[in-house]
């Protein structure tokens, strides 16, 4: 073998626990950007695969008289692409004893034989059976918190009635938000069934697809376009659905995962590559001396350097074999954790050659790159001061700060300072990775703070305890006698108008946006206005929007004036306020305002129930007794809700979020807590001669080990205080972003105490354990050894 | 014999903040081929610059510096080391074997490096070069299981490993006992015998039965240079 490729291998082998740091620092951080890169590439190609693999329709459109249609004609104009019957009804589903939540029911023209908005088996790879006449299949994301599964019988309360529905078998359909996190059931029956279950005719909604549509403006187009060619055929269209252009409903979730992904992994890549390059210098600076004997017996420039990088080279391939699989492995257990949460399939089953390309460029190139220019420069060194190279140069020894002779601090304790100043370059360099990591992890908990503000603020705009939603408009006194025999009731309140994301179908204004109307003065809502105010006072012509319903509308200004219809009546309004609420698009306006142009009977929909005693327990017993009286009632409920649980919907809308948050901000801070650690570790190292002569002149192991977590405590301390005060611009900037992503406004900054103390205890903890195992190892060195320590 | 080494009027200063030190001043020393010279002196006299000047591990601050008919001090660092390896093997005080390679693999990476011996050759080159120095058997073991006195044989086979004319050594006996010492110096004396040209820097009082030159240094000047003829 090649004398020069033997010593490297024999310097690899010769401080078997300096490569290992080297070699794990390398691993975690390939590791962790390897898992991201490889869960970035799956999740951005497959939930979008999954989503346009069904086909998704542009638009829908309800009509009574859609029987009318011939939709072979309908299918031969020039706009359409496809078109097909897929009715859909919002009932209610028993999903444990006494316990129900709506059901959304699709009814499907042909099981055997669809085009669009296409459906799957459990599995997600073939078309689902036909359910038989009379019972219906079940999405899938419903399984995971119900009682449903296939073969046996389910309850449906469809108005006033409970149907029994057989759940034929179970079905996939990537196109929906998850069941699980929007806190409903999907079912899908033919035609018959659907007739059956909600006593309504069937075939009263189309979807379409489009031709040579690019925009959601472009389908608002040809939508248009389509609802007056119904018009001419005697067909009054009830409402237009056009969803987010070809966009999974879930989509901005992801966006927002990935966001935090890309970030991040940028950031604990930028980490790693600071930790390989300073663990380069660090065996390179112990090579110093070999290096001048090299050039010494006849070695150049050029064979030193490719001895050195041969060396990293080699780690740089034991880094990558041992993280590249399992940055894949993790990559893909994160990409399924997210799928399963979502309800997507993973469908990448193989990763794209560029990715292992880029995976194996980091693994070999990387390294060789960081630790390049500390490579050349070592190996520039001339030979005489190579030879002459005892570590810690004298004039950087005689450096003192003022500062810390003039503070009250032990003899020791100012030691500890003045060699933590000591190499300068490398403490910069420590601490502004440690300080990174410190900012970013106590980022991810002020970002989690905000979000947990974000569903107070939530919980607190909603003072109900209790939210009945009625599908049909009631008179008042009738429906309020069906409670009165109930006792842990304060009082109720009456709403009318549309009902959020899941009725805006039944209200809506011509852009499909839900109005609330309610007491102008309601003590139960208490939003944080966004801009102008709240509504004004009885009557009043204005409106309120929440931020995604000013969104919808593209942001329009404070009195400015709005055209309203809800069911072909029209009133005009002045919008006086936009406020901050974690819903879909809403509008509210004042009750009397809202009857006065469509409700004249004064009729309600929606009944907000305040408890007397408002403990959980109590609440759960209310709406229990609510959902008791409801049972032998008439009444055609669409959904009982308490308070808690639409914080928990919210919640659950979140979670995925909270998790990745602080998953990556810790990942970040190991990252730079290692990098910590080597350099604490190095500067041990290259101290041992000092501590053989702070040995020979009194000091005991136990001085020389305070020391030197003193000096990874200064360390920790410093970077503490440089990390949280860099982590309140960037959590400023991050609740910003998140909020933008997730809720198209930015979420104010929040301060986490409990990430601060958190984040103080891991950095403290890091800091001492990063100074304490090298601190025990150069203690354990006899003086004698020490002393002789080049 | 021809004038294998030729240091003409040469001198090496360092700037620090406040003074300049002068390290060698105006030195003029001309070395035979096969010569056996010791350079002497005691600490801060300037004989480890003048080794510095004459290995090319240095450059003088003036004065030129001809060694087997090149201009050591005109060549770069790149020149200098395949210059170095081709010409000039080096001993030193604390030895300085590769700890992690054995004394035989010191000496073939030694050759590895300079690549002037064919590489068929080099084992068998190797072995005769520890033969020569009497450590054979040890040849398959590591630097640290040797004394110190084998420890310097070792690298006394290394700096020959090339075959280079010169043969210079920085305090080679500084470490040992003075029955090694006495082998080590023989050893060198051998070495001229063979037609390489010697030179021993040390701080030591020299026996003038060793050397045929001893050039002492004080304070950056030559203040003695008696030959010893035989």
């Amino acid at each position: 073998m090649n004398m020069k490729i033997k010593k490297v291998i024999g310097d690899l082998r010769i401080n078997p626990g300096r490569i290992v740091l080297v070699i794990t620092a390398l691993v975690i951080g390939l590791w962790g950007a390897g898992s991201i890169l490889v869960s970035y590439t799956i999740l951005s190609r497959d939930l979008n695969e999954n989503f346009v693999r069904t086909n998704p329709p542009h638009a829908s459109i309800t009509s009574a008289h859609l029987k009318l249609l011939d939709m072979a004609a309908l299918r031969s104009r020039p706009e359409i692409e496809t078109v097909e019957f897929r009715d859909f009804a919002t009932l209610r589903i028993e999903t444990h004893p006494d316990e129900w939540i709506p059901l959304w029911l699709f009814g499907v023209e042909d099981f055997s034989n669809f085009e669009l908005a296409g459906i799957f088996d459990q599995d997600g790879g073939r078309r689902p059976i036909s359910p038989l006449d009379g019972a219906m299949l079940v999405e899938r994301d419903g399984l995971k918190f119900s009682d449903l599964k296939a073969g046996i019988p389910a309850h449906v309360r469809a108005g006033g009635r409970v149907v029994s529905v057989p759940v034929a078998g179970i079905s996939f359909d990537p196109a929906q938000a998850p069941g699980t996190q929007d806190h409903l059931i999907y079912a899908y029956v033919n035609k018959k069934t659907f007739s059956e279950i909600t006593g309504t005719p069937a075939d009263q909604r189309i979807i379409i697809r489009f031709k040579n549509v690019r925009s959601k403006q472009d389908v608002q187009a040809a939508a248009d376009g389509l609802v007056q060619h119904l018009k001419t055929l005697g067909i009054t269209v009830e409402s237009v659905k056009i969803p987010k252009f070809m966009e999974h409903p879930h989509q901005w979730q992801l966006n927002t995962l990935l966001f935090m992904e890309g970030s991040i992994g940028f950031l604990a890549f930028f980490l790693g590559a600071v930790l390989v390059s300073q663990l380069m210098a660090a065996i390179l600076a112990r090579q110093v001396r070999q290096i001048g004997i090299l050039k010494a017996i006849g070695a150049s420039q050029a064979q030193v350097l490719q001895m050195y990088v041969a060396m990293v080279l080699a780690l740089g391939v034991i880094s990558g074999s041992i993280a590249v699989p399992l940055a894949v492995r993790s990559g893909y257990s994160y990409a399924y954790f997210v799928a399963d949460i979502l309800n997507f399939d993973i469908l990448t089953s193989s990763l794209p050659h560029h990715v292992y390309l880029y995976l194996a460029a980091a693994s070999l190139l990387l390294p060789i790159l960081l630790s390049l220019p500390a490579i050349v420069k070592g190996t520039r060194i001339s030979v005489r001061a190579a030879m002459s190279d005892y570590g810690i140069q004298q004039e950087t020894v005689a450096a003192k700060t003022g500062i810390v002779k003039v503070l009250p601090l032990s003899r020791n304790l100012v030691l500890a300072f003045e060699n933590t100043l000591r190499r300068k370059k490398r403490l910069a360099v420590t601490v502004a990775a440690m300080a990174l990591g410190v900012a970013i992890f106590n980022t991810g908990f002020n970002v989690q703070q905000s979000l947990k503000e974000l569903l107070l603020d939530v919980k607190n705009s909603m003072k109900h305890d209790v939210q009945v939603v009625l599908i049909n408009q009631i008179p008042k006194e009738e429906v309020l006698s069906y409670f009165s025999g109930i006792d842990n009731i304060s009082r109720i309140e009456t709403w009318n108008g549309g009902r959020g994301q899941m009725q805006n179908m039944i209200v809506s204004t011509d852009a499909g946006v839900g109005i609330i109307a309610l007491p102008f003065d309601s003590d139960l809502i208490a939003f944080r206005s966004m801009k102008g105010r709240w509504l004004g006072g009885p009557g009043a012509p204005e409106i309120v929007m929440n931020q995604d319903a000013a969104v919808m509308f593209d942001h329009p200004t404070i009195g400015s004036l709005h055209t309203l219809s809800v069911r072909g009546k029209k009133l005009q309004a002045t919008l006086v306020g936009i406020v901050d609420e974690f819903e879909k698009p809403k509008i509210y306006m004042d009750k009397e305002l809202y009857d006065s142009f469509s409700n004249p009977d004064h009729r309600v929909n929606s009944l907000m129930f305040v408890a007397k005693d408002r403990s959980f327990d109590k609440v759960m017993a209310l709406q229990r007794d609510i959902e008791r009286a409801i049972g032998p009632s008439d009444l055609q409920v669409l959904y009982v809700m308490m308070q808690a649980e639409r914080v928990k919907i919210i919640y659950d809308h979140l979670k995925i979020i909270f998790i990745t948050v602080v998953f990556f901000a810790l990942l970040v801070l190991v990252v730079s807590a290692i990098g910590m650690a080597s350099a604490t570790g190095i500067n041990i190292m290259e101290r041992t001669r000092e501590i053989g002569v702070l040995r020979a002149i009194g000091a005991t192991p136990k001085t020389i080990f305070s020391l030197f977590v003193a000096e990874g405590m200064i360390i920790s301390a410093i970077s503490i205080a440089l990390g949280l005060l860099l982590s309140w611009p960037l959590s400023i900037a991050a609740a910003s972003m998140f909020g933008t992503l997730m809720l198209e406004v930015a979420l104010p900054y929040s301060f986490s105490m409990t990430g601060l103390v958190i984040t103080i205890i891991t950095t403290t903890l890091f800091g001492w354990l990063a100074s304490r195992i090298p601190a025990q190892r150069a203690v354990s060195v006899p003086t004698r050894e020490a002393l002789a320590y080049e | 014999m021809s004038k294998l080494i030729q240091l003409n009027k040469v001198s090496r200063w360092f700037d620090t903040a406040s003074v300049r030190f002068d390290a060698l001043k105006n030195i003029d020393i001309h070395i035979e081929q096969g010569s056996h010279v010791a350079v002497v002196g005691k600490s801060g006299s300037g004989k480890s610059t003048l080794l510095n000047m004459l290995t090319g591990i240095d450059h003088p601050s003036q004065g030129r510096v001809t060694i087997n008919s090149t201009d050591v001090h005109t060549l770069d660092e790149s020149k200098l080391a395949a210059w170095r390896g081709r010409t000039i093997g080096i001993v030193f005080q604390f030895f300085q074997l590769i700890p992690t390679l054995t004394v035989a693999e010191n000496i073939l990476l030694a050759m590895d490096l300079v690549n002037t011996i064919p590489s068929g050759e080099r084992e068998s080159r190797a072995k005769a070069l520890l033969a020569q120095v009497g450590i054979a058997q040890h040849a398959d073991k590591l630097p640290s299981a040797l004394s110190g006195g084998e420890q310097q044989r070792a690298a006394i086979a290394r700096a020959l490993a090339n075959d280079p004319p010169i043969l210079v050594a920085d305090e080679p006996t500084g470490n040992l006992d003075s029955k090694t010492t006495k082998i080590i110096l023989d050893l060198f004396t051998e070495l001229v015998g063979t037609g390489k040209t010697v030179i021993v820097v040390t701080h030591e009082t020299v026996s003038n039965t060793n050397y045929d030159r001893i050039i002492t240094l004080k304070d950056g000047s030559i203040v003695d240079d008696t030959s010893v003829n035989r």
